[in-house]
């Protein structure tokens, strides 16, 4: 729906003209002579619209992941042996497929993403996002589920309820969601990402849990949610096909060793939690990739920051009289292991399981 | 020969209103100033009535959907 409401135009983007940045003919007397020529998503074209006036934000927003979506084709390069960004078929397949998730300046400013439809989120008033028509929109299944306790059984996270824990903004700023310049190949590199030890560094020797597994001269380093996390969602066949991973997701909770060359990050966690992600041999097969000649190149339990903390967890909570690491240590339960795995699994995991462990 | 010309003025001034009416398309007077070229534009896109009227229909979306 694209109702514009009036105090829209008392707002700065508001008091310029209609076609200084939709272009269309407004002499036409007709819808479609007046869209005629229409520039419906301006934001698609930062360069030429947002950037006369926001030239610094746009400037580096071309490095922002979730305008270029470098992750995502660097992680099918890896898997498939080459760029698919010079195949037009392929590309074709990816923007049906994948490309809908691409976020402009408009898609989180001004109306709800492309992905869910559009329209606006306020009658066209630009703002910072909203949570749950921009944010969740495209993270919802996981990340918003998770934060906001909307799977049966599970807590919200904590930070929710912090004041102004409401708004992801609470921890993710717009440095990071503008891209600051430097181009990134995965998410979790980002410097900009936030970590739970930018709040938390005081926490450093609170109590002997931390003092343990947070910064011990020799003792392994722990990511927080290794102890802080409940089960999250993770992922089969949700949105791609392959054989193996048509079910539908589920919640699980796993430790995994860290070989996810993170260290740039300041992730040098040595134990992490990873999720599952919907990846087959033949994922691609309906592009015409009817097999991943690199399918092993990366695992198919990725790094995973999950969005529901709780100071006590199923990890942290013991009964009395056990050992403080009762619930975690020598755990097939919590441990990712080669038993976890198909049998298409177990070459891109090999570096990550803790079968040594047990 | 002033009646003369008072009629003419009377005239001149009538065909120029007559003409300013005619030309004008967009009959929508906004509550706060709106500049130029985008009158139009706002005729249409803050009347909800008439945008349910003219609009698409988009099929909901299915699925999950998104980076999770």
């Amino acid at each position: 729906m694209v109702y514009v409401t009036e105090d829209f135009l008392e707002t700065p983007h508001g008091k310029s003209s209609c076609v200084s940045c939709h272009n269309g003919n407004p002499a036409a007397s007709d819808k479609q002579g007046a869209h005629e020529g229409l520039t419906a998503l301006p934001g698609d074209s930062a360069d030429v619209y947002c950037g006369r006036c926001h030239a610094e934000i746009v400037s580096t927003f071309e490095t922002s992941l979730h305008f270029n979506q470098k992750g995502y084709f660097v992680r099918i390069a890896n898997r498939t042996g080459f760029d698919i960004q010079g195949n037009p078929e392929l590309m074709e397949h990816y923007n049906e497929e994948c490309g809908k998730c691409h976020a402009s300046c408009g898609q989180c400013h001004v109306s709800r993403p492309v992905s869910v439809q559009g329209g606006f989120v306020n009658g066209h008033k630009f703002d910072k996002p909203d949570r749950d028509d921009n944010c969740v929109a495209c993270h919802g299944s996981r990340v918003g589920a998770e934060y906001l306790g909307q799977n049966e059984g599970f807590q919200p996270d904590l930070h929710r309820f912090k004041p102004g824990g409401g708004n992801c903004s609470f921890c993710h700023s717009g440095s990071e969601m503008h891209g600051s310049g430097t181009i990134y190949t995965y998410r979790y590199l980002k410097l900009e990402m936030p970590r739970c030890e930018d709040c938390h560094q005081d926490d450093e020797a609170a109590n002997i849990y931390h003092q343990r597994h947070w910064s011990h001269e020799s003792l392994p380093k722990l990511a927080c949610q290794v102890c802080h996390s409940q089960p999250y969602k993770n992922c089969n066949g949700c949105h791609t096909g392959g054989a193996g991973i048509t079910g539908s997701s589920y919640m699980k909770f796993k430790i995994a060793k860290n070989k996810f060359n993170l260290e740039a990050a300041n992730r040098d966690y040595d134990y992490v939690t990873v999720r599952h992600i919907p990846i087959a041999p033949d994922t691609y097969a309906s592009w015409g990739i009817s097999d991943l000649a690199n399918f092993s190149s990366e695992p198919t339990w990725k790094y995973a920051t999950p969005h529901n903390i709780q100071k006590w967890t199923a990890l942290t909570t013991v009964a009395e009289g056990q050992g403080c690491g009762e619930n975690c240590h020598n755990s097939a339960e919590y441990y990712l292991l080669t038993s976890d795995l198909l049998n298409y699994e177990v070459e891109a995991n090999q570096e990550i399981v803790m079968d040594d462990k047990l | 020969m002033k009646q003369k010309n008072a009629v003419v003025s009377l005239l001149f001034l009538f065909s120029m209103s007559l003409l300013f009416y005619t030309g004008c398309t967009d009959k929508y007077e906004p509550t706060s100033p709106i500049s130029g070229s985008g009158s139009s534009c706002v005729h249409c896109h803050l009347n909800a009535e008439l945008l349910k009227e003219v609009a698409t229909p988009i099929p909901p979306p299915t699925g999950e959907a998104g980076e999770g």
